[in-house]
């Protein structure tokens, strides 16, 4: 290893070329929080990445503000060695986060340094390529329209607000209603995914205790789907500057595969965080505060970290971004400045309440107020046969639900709806971690909605819903289950073995 | 803080302006009591960097540091300031961690770095 060393620094002494010029340099005025002034370096451009040279090594920075005396500047990392006449040189580069193959399977901060403790990324960094953390979204001629399912494993969002390729689908709630247990099982679930590649899925914790990202990369861990996905660490503990860039460097890493012409998947978790901690930064170094004291452009950072999304025309690869930015509300309230803002700029939301959650309806989302703009383009033609009437049936149930306690004074009619609806509430509650392949729901669902439950208990429906599925697995599975798979849809024959192996099953159970 | 720096440093300057030494002094302490009554007595330090800075800048004359890695003799420091020109302010510093050479910084944005510190930084800044 020495010989190496002395060869790399002869080739580094041989290659030196003595060219002493006049460059740019700046000098730190004031520093503190995170963020320091500087003066000097005229020429500085506006996100260009400087090196403040401290006594404690090299720190990089971010020019900010340029203002007409002075910049301000974001420190990146560690800001406690920067001082008061510290040196600062400017780089003429923007940030980049060096991304390749090798970033699948690890922990990494915003600034593409490994947090995980396995050692470097890459073996050869001039392998890695720089992806701009800071960059165009495609454009129209770009793209095409998306269509093809991003199956999350979740039977009530499968089937009434399906995910597609490409699309962007807010996920908003209060507190501890489950809005990241919904990003962990879409994540869980792309293992399952036959017929095509695995997406690459990218989770960005931004200000997050430490102890819940732990935890997310154990889960992913024990069910074999760290192989497949990279975190972007930026924890509570993180400056704000590093929480405000950490959603850039998760689109950065997505277009890397997205560009390859894969599929991957992006979850902001959360960016309410990540507006916190740009409002930090933005009040510290002096920009006006707007409504509730947020800056100017809050709206602009949120639409276009998430137009960065796209699904590619097959011209340009035919790759997808898809992104699930989450929201956390206060007090279930969407109408808020940050909620709506992200709301007008998605395509769609998954709304959880936790009026449900604390009755039991997990996951919490309220059918009702979610939506998927996407639509049914994003949904295989076998969901799409059974989980027509779903919604529906639902938003009868919802009308009829407060007559639930006087159910012995009415019609058959409405208390055949209410049951139903009862059923059918019940048949849509999952565990977390237990996503389910889409030829799994479309079994369930049709029990469900052609009235093959209606008879049972709503305490053995759960029990029923494994039943039926175990029976389906052991004697008909090439039959229905894997000609649903492979097919996409449910023919006629599949059907007909469906109808009899439910009856089977509920003549035998 | 009601005021920045550049208002208070244009302010002063303005006000300075043909007069003489005794109204100028007179203006100076004034300047200070207003600083104090402003609660501004804390950004003194910058606001007299500033003011070195604007006057320079009015004469048309440039703010030189110059770093030298050791102690020079008079006739060096004598020399190098011939180089500019007689309205410049040549600031001179000892800085051992630059090992041989000098440093010269114009206003404080442009810097031409001829120390031995510099040269090995460039050579291995790929290692």
């Amino acid at each position: 290893m020495s010989y190496d060393i002395v060869e790399k620094l002869k080739k580094e002494i041989s290659n030196f070329k003595d060219e002493t010029k006049v460059t740019d340099v700046g000098f730190v005025m004031e520093a503190g929080d995170g963020i320091a002034k500087v003066s000097g370096l005229p020429n500085a451009l506006a996100q260009e990445l400087l090196i403040i040279e401290t006594s404690g090594g090299e720190r990089e920075a971010l020019a900010f503000n340029l203002e007409e005396n002075f910049i301000g500047v974001i420190v990146l990392g560690d800001a406690g060695p920067v001082k008061v006449g510290d040196r600062v040189r400017s780089t003429g580069k923007v940030l980049s986060i060096p991304v390749g193959d090798e970033i699948v399977g690890r922990v990494v901060s915003p600034l593409g340094q490994p947090e995980d403790g396995k050692g470097v990324i890459f073996k050869h960094p001039q392998d890695a390529e720089q992806y701009l953390l800071e960059r165009k979204a495609p454009g129209v001629l770009e793209r095409e329209s998306v269509n093809t399912p991003l199956q999350t494993g979740i039977k009530s969002v499968d089937s009434m607000i399906p995910i597609g390729r490409g699309q962007r689908e807010l996920i908003i709630g209060d507190r501890q209603t489950g809005k990241t247990a919904i990003a962990i099982d879409t994540i869980l679930n792309q293992r399952k995914e036959k017929g095509s590649e695995t997406p690459i899925c990218i989770y960005v914790a931004i200000g997050q205790k430490s102890s819940k990202i732990a935890r997310l990369i154990r889960i992913l861990e024990e069910n074999d789907a760290l192989k497949y996905t990279v975190i972007v660490s930026a924890s509570a503990s993180s400056s704000a500057s590093l929480q405000y860039l950490a959603p850039f460097a998760g689109a950065a890493i997505g277009e890397y595969f997205m560009d390859q012409g894969k599929d991957a998947l992006v979850i902001y978790d959360d960016l309410s965080k990540h507006a916190d901690a740009y409002r930090e930064i933005s009040l510290l170094l002096r920009r006006p505060p707007g409504r509730e004291a947020y800056p100017g452009d809050i709206f602009f950072i949120h639409s276009r970290l998430l137009e960065r999304a796209a699904k590619m025309s097959k011209e340009h690869g035919g790759g997808s971004l898809t992104a699930l930015p989450i929201i956390e509300t206060k007090l279930g309230d969407v109408s808020a400045y940050v909620p709506t803002n992200v709301i007008s700029i998605t395509d769609g939301q998954i709304y959880l309440e936790s009026n449900l959650f604390n009755k039991g309806v997990r996951p919490a989302v309220n059918v009702g107020l979610s939506v998927s703009r996407v639509g049914s383009s994003a949904q295989t033609k076998a969901m799409k046969q059974v989980a027509g009437k779903l919604r529906l049936e639902l938003a009868q149930f919802r009308e009829l639900e407060a007559f639930v306690q006087f159910a012995s004074d009415l019609d058959d009619s409405t208390k055949l709806k209410i049951q139903r609806g009862q059923a059918l509430t019940e048949i849509l509650k999952q565990t977390d971690l237990s996503p389910m392949g889409f030829e799994e729901q479309v079994v369930v669902l049709f029990a469900a909605l052609n009235g093959y439950i209606d008879d049972v208990e709503l305490s053995d429906i759960k029990e029923f819903e494994r039943g039926v599925l175990d029976y389906i697995d052991k004697k008909y599975k090439t039959e229905i289950l894997d000609a649903i798979q492979a097919g996409k849809t449910l023919n006629e024959h599949s059907e007909n073995k469906l109808k009899t192996a439910i009856e089977e099953y509920k003549k035998i159970r | 803080m009601k005021y920045s720096t550049d208002s208070y440093v244009k302010a002063l300057i303005d006000s300075c302006q043909d007069r003489n030494e005794k109204e100028a002094t007179e203006i100076v302490q004034k300047f200070v009591r207003a600083l104090h009554k402003n609660g501004d007595d804390a950004r003194a330090k910058n606001i007299i960097r500033a003011l070195g800075a604007e006057s320079l800048k009015r004469k048309g004359a440039r703010e030189i540091t110059l770093e030298f890695a050791r102690r020079q003799k008079t006739e060096t420091i004598s020399a190098f300031k011939k180089l500019f020109g007689a309205e410049d302010r040549v600031v001179i510093k000892t800085n051992p961690t630059l090992i041989a050479g000098v440093r010269v910084s114009i206003d404080g944005s442009r810097e031409f770095d001829g120390t031995l510190h510099g040269k090995l930084k460039a050579m291995f800044k790929n290692s």
